[in-house]
C-alpha cells in the first residue's frame, strides 16, 4: 500500500496497486482542480460585477433586505467592496491548498505524509476562510448599513452554512490527521525489506 | 541497533555484486545497499530465505546480534 514514504527505501519498480488507484482517481482530481478554480472565479467576477453597478446594488439590497443604500458613502462603499475581497482572498487561498494537494496526488504522492500534511494544510485554510468570513462579516454589514437605525439583522452575524462549513473542515482535518498516522506507519512499514 | 548485518561479508566471500543480488531476489539495488549499511528496521522472511539461497548461507552468516561495546566474532573476509 505504501508509495515511497522514506527517502532511502525505494518501492518496487511495479506498484500496480498505485497506478490503479492513480487511473482511478485521476479524472476526480482534475475535476476537483477545475471546479476550484471555476468557483473561485465565478464568485470574484459576482463581487465584480455587483460592486461595479453601484445603482444595481442599492436596487438589490432595497429588495432583498429592504435597505436603502443611497446615502452610504463612497468611502463606506469602498471599504465593504474591500472587506469583500478580503474574504475572497481566504477562499483563494483555501483553493490554492486544494490545488496543490490535488496535484500532489496526480504525481503519485497519495499515501504520503506530506500527501496528510497537505490535507491538513488545506483543513485549516478552510477554517481561516470560514472565520474569516464570520469575522469579517458584522463589519461588512456595519459598513453598510451602520448609518441606518436598527436595520442589521442576525444574518450579519452568523448564518447556517458557517456551522457547515466548519464541520467541512474539521472533518478533513480529522480525515488528515488519520492518514498522517497511516502514513507514518507505512513508512516505518516500508523500511522492512 | 544491536543487530549487525554482514550481507557486506558474505557478498564478498562469494563474490557476488549489490546489483546482481538485488536482480535475483528481486529488490531494488538501493534497497540490498541500505540492507548491507543496516540502515533498515527488518527484513522480512522470504526476502531473507532469498538471500540465504542465492549466497548458500545461513540467517545467521547475514545476520549478528552484538550487544551495545562489544566488538564482532565474525568480520573476517575470506
Amino acid at each position: 500500500m505504501t508509495d515511497v514514504a522514506s527517502p532511502g527505501i525505494q518501492a518496487p519498480a511495479n506498484n500496480p496497486r498505485l497506478a490503479i488507484l492513480r487511473a482511478k482517481i485521476g479524472w476526480i482530481c482534475h475535476a476537483i482542480r477545475i471546479a476550484v478554480m471555476l468557483w473561485l472565479g465565478w464568485v470574484l467576477v459576482r463581487i465584480i460585477m455587483s460592486w461595479y453597478d453601484r445603482p444595481t446594488l442599492e436596487q438589490n439590497f432595497f429588495k432583498f433586505f429592504d435597505v436603502d443604500l443611497s446615502s452610504l458613502s463612497q468611502a463606506r462603499y469602498a471599504l465593504a467592496l474591500a472587506l469583500s475581497l478580503l474574504v475572497w482572498t481566504c477562499a483563494a487561498a483555501l483553493g490554492w491548498f486544494i490545488w496543490r494537494l490535488f496535484g500532489g496526488y496526480l504525481s503519485g504522492r497519495i499515501f504520503t505524509v506530506d500527501a496528510a500534511m497537505r490535507m491538513q494544510a488545506a483543513a485549516i485554510a478552510g477554517f481561516v476562510a470560514t472565520f474569516a468570513e464570520v469575522g469579517l462579516r458584522p463589519l461588512y454589514y456595519l459598513t453598510l448599513m451602520g448609518h441606518l437605525p436598527g436595520k442589521l439583522q442576525w444574518y450579519a452575524y452568523v448564518q447556517p452554512n458557517d456551522l457547515l462549513h466548519i464541520l467541512l473542515a474539521s472533518f478533513i482535518f480529522a480525515l488528515a490527521t488519520i492518514f498522517k498516522t497511516a502514513a507514518e506507519i507505512a513508512d516505518d512499514h516500508s523500511q522492512i525489506v | 541497533m544491536a543487530i549487525i548485518v554482514n550481507l557486506d561479508v558474505m557478498l564478498a566471500k562469494r563474490k557476488i555484486r549489490s546489483r546482481d543480488l538485488a536482480a535475483q531476489i528481486g529488490i531494488a539495488e538501493q534497497n540490498v545497499s541500505l540492507l548491507k549499511s543496516g540502515k533498515v528496521k527488518g527484513i522480512r522472511f522470504d526476502t531473507l530465505e532469498k538471500i540465504c539461497a542465492v549466497l548458500d548461507c545461513q540467517p545467521g552468516d547475514i545476520l549478528e546480534y552484538r550487544p551495545e561495546g562489544e566488538t564482532s566474532l565474525k568480520r573476517d573476509v575470506g
